[in-house]
């Protein structure tokens, strides 16, 4: 992730913004790579980066992953003849590809969280798609053991849901 | 919301579905918006070969989109731990909405919606937004979900409706003809490619559609809307003209469409029949006074007299004979 970070100090031009974890680890990017996330695309316009972007609601290790993610896709935002800095289509798709297979409870949620909270769209309909995916075909119950979650629903709900799907519950 | 201990329920045990369970869905049709795909979700249901129903496919030549959804086809490993918290229930809804959102079949949409409050609550709000779910066919489910779409590359052909195990109904648009009637209507089955000419007249008048010739329909008015190739010898179809019908037409046999008689054991009352299903080897029946009836198929390949196996609440008779 260091190594991440320099090599965008290196060649990124432009300030360098700093982000800090819930539980205090920094992360320094070039504005290109924090632009992606559109809530610091917007702190950066107003000025409020000086000190530094807290970030209480992301844990460090999250917030290792989405700026690994923003640092390969900081290409995607960037002009096209920025050819040796972009990655290439195929990098990209597969570090994606590699990205989002391994995402996994509880990380995957906590990404999900990081990715709406600072606002970058890609990333978020990615991992959105990838909880989608994990639950093609699933009935309800095998949802529920997906994703340890517990039927909370009032009789009256589930006579709701049952009147609406009622060929779905039978048993 | 929700989360209260004495609100938590114990998650569902679920036991094995047998006869009346399946008859339930029939009795409950009104129950489901029109575009829904009757099927259960339950895997021990959809393997069944006659709980297949189909969802009629828009008649554009647009794309098909088939769904073979199998109960156990994440590849995902089993859930993990508890999380303390938060936890997957406490999904903000605009993010449970986006996940909807994601999830291209219907009947994944539903089976969402059913998973707890917070979810259900992200489902509903995203309701009116949601992308139109893909159209799809069941099929016999492997254990191994799999989507795919079937390009329909002939522009000639117009695919009318889709029907169960991957039969689409086609219609040969391009072919000069005077009457609708004169158009080839054919079955093509979408995975092994086979293809059944169906006839597009009936071996006896239908109701007010009397034109020149008293065995046709009214041009452009043939409607199946719903097909089940029964067997290799027999097809049976959902017609509905102005009366609701089941017509059978027996393969190298027949030339038309054989009208089931739609009067006997009911008094003066035709029969409207709403919907059919194929189900161990009978053909079921729901008709819009809610009755449930059930045709065995018998040696020669038709269908015999209605049995009643449920009486319908509907105590009001149809529309078209008040």
């Amino acid at each position: 992730m260091a190594a991440a970070a320099a090599e965008a100090t290196i060649d990124g031009g432009g300030k360098m913004i700093i982000l800090i974890s819930a539980d205090g680890k920094r992360f320094e990017v070039t504005e290109a790579v924090a632009s992606q996330s559109q809530l610091i695309s917007n702190m950066i316009e107003d000025d409020c980066t000086e000190n530094g972007v807290r970030l209480p609601n992301v844990d460090g290790d999250i917030l290792t992953m989405v700026v690994d993610y923003c640092n390969m896709h900081a290409g995607d935002a960037a002009a096209d003849g920025d050819t040796t800095k972009a990655s290439s289509t195929e990098e990209l798709k597969k570090f994606d590809a590699e990205l989002v297979q391994a995402l996994e409870n509880p990380v995957l949620f906590k990404l999900i969280l990081a990715a709406n909270f600072l606002n970058i769209k890609s990333l978020l309909d990615m991992t959105c798609q990838r909880v989608a995916d994990m639950m093609s075909g699933k009935t309800p119950e095998q949802m529920r053991e997906t994703f340890s979650i517990e039927n909370d629903f009032t009789p009256e709900e589930e006579a709701a849901i049952r009147q609406e799907n009622a060929w779905a519950f039978d048993d | 919301m929700g989360t209260t201990p004495q609100r938590r329920r114990r998650p569902r045990s679920h036991s094995g579905g047998d006869n009346s369970t399946h008859l339930a869905i029939w009795g409950r049709k009104d129950a489901a918006p029109i575009d829904f795909p009757n099927f259960s979700m339950r895997k021990d249901h959809l393997t069944l070969p006659s709980v297949r129903y189909h969802l009629t496919a828009s008649s554009s030549r647009a794309t098909m989109g088939l769904c073979f959804s199998g109960s156990s086809s994440s590849p995902s490993p089993p859930p993990p731990q508890l999380e303390p918290l938060p936890g997957w229930s406490d999904l903000p809804a605009d993010l449970a909405g986006q996940i909807v959102s994601s999830l291209p079949f219907h009947h994944d949409r539903l089976s969402f919606a059913a998973v707890c409050s917070q979810w259900r609550l992200g489902a509903l709000q995203q309701r009116p937004l949601l992308p139109p779910a893909l159209p799809c066919l069941l099929t016999s489910l492997a254990d191994d979900g799999v989507a795919c779409r079937i390009p329909m590359s002939n522009d000639a052909l117009w695919c009318v409706s889709s029907h169960d195990d991957g039969w689409l109904m086609h219609m040969d648009v391009f072919k000069p003809c005077i009457m609708a009637c004169d158009n080839r209507h054919f079955l093509k089955n979408s995975f092994s490619n086979v293809t059944i000419d169906i006839p597009c007249r009936f071996d006896r008048p239908i109701n007010a559609f009397v034109v020149d010739n008293r065995y046709s329909t009214w041009p452009e008015r043939f409607t199946l809307h719903k097909i089940i190739v029964c067997s290799p010898d027999l097809v049976v179809a959902a017609s509905r003209l102005i009366d609701k019908i089941i017509v059978s037409f027996r393969l190298g046999i027949d030339t038309s469409w054989s009208v089931l008689p739609y009067d006997d054991d009911d008094g003066d009352h035709k029969r409207m029949y709403e919907d059919i299903a194929l189900y161990r080897g009978k053909l079921y029946a729901l008709t819009s006074n809610g009755d449930l009836l059930v045709h065995e198929i018998k040696d020669n390949n038709t269908l015999s007299r209605a049995e009643l196996v449920i009486r319908g609440a509907a105590a009001e008779p149809p529309l078209s004979h008040l």
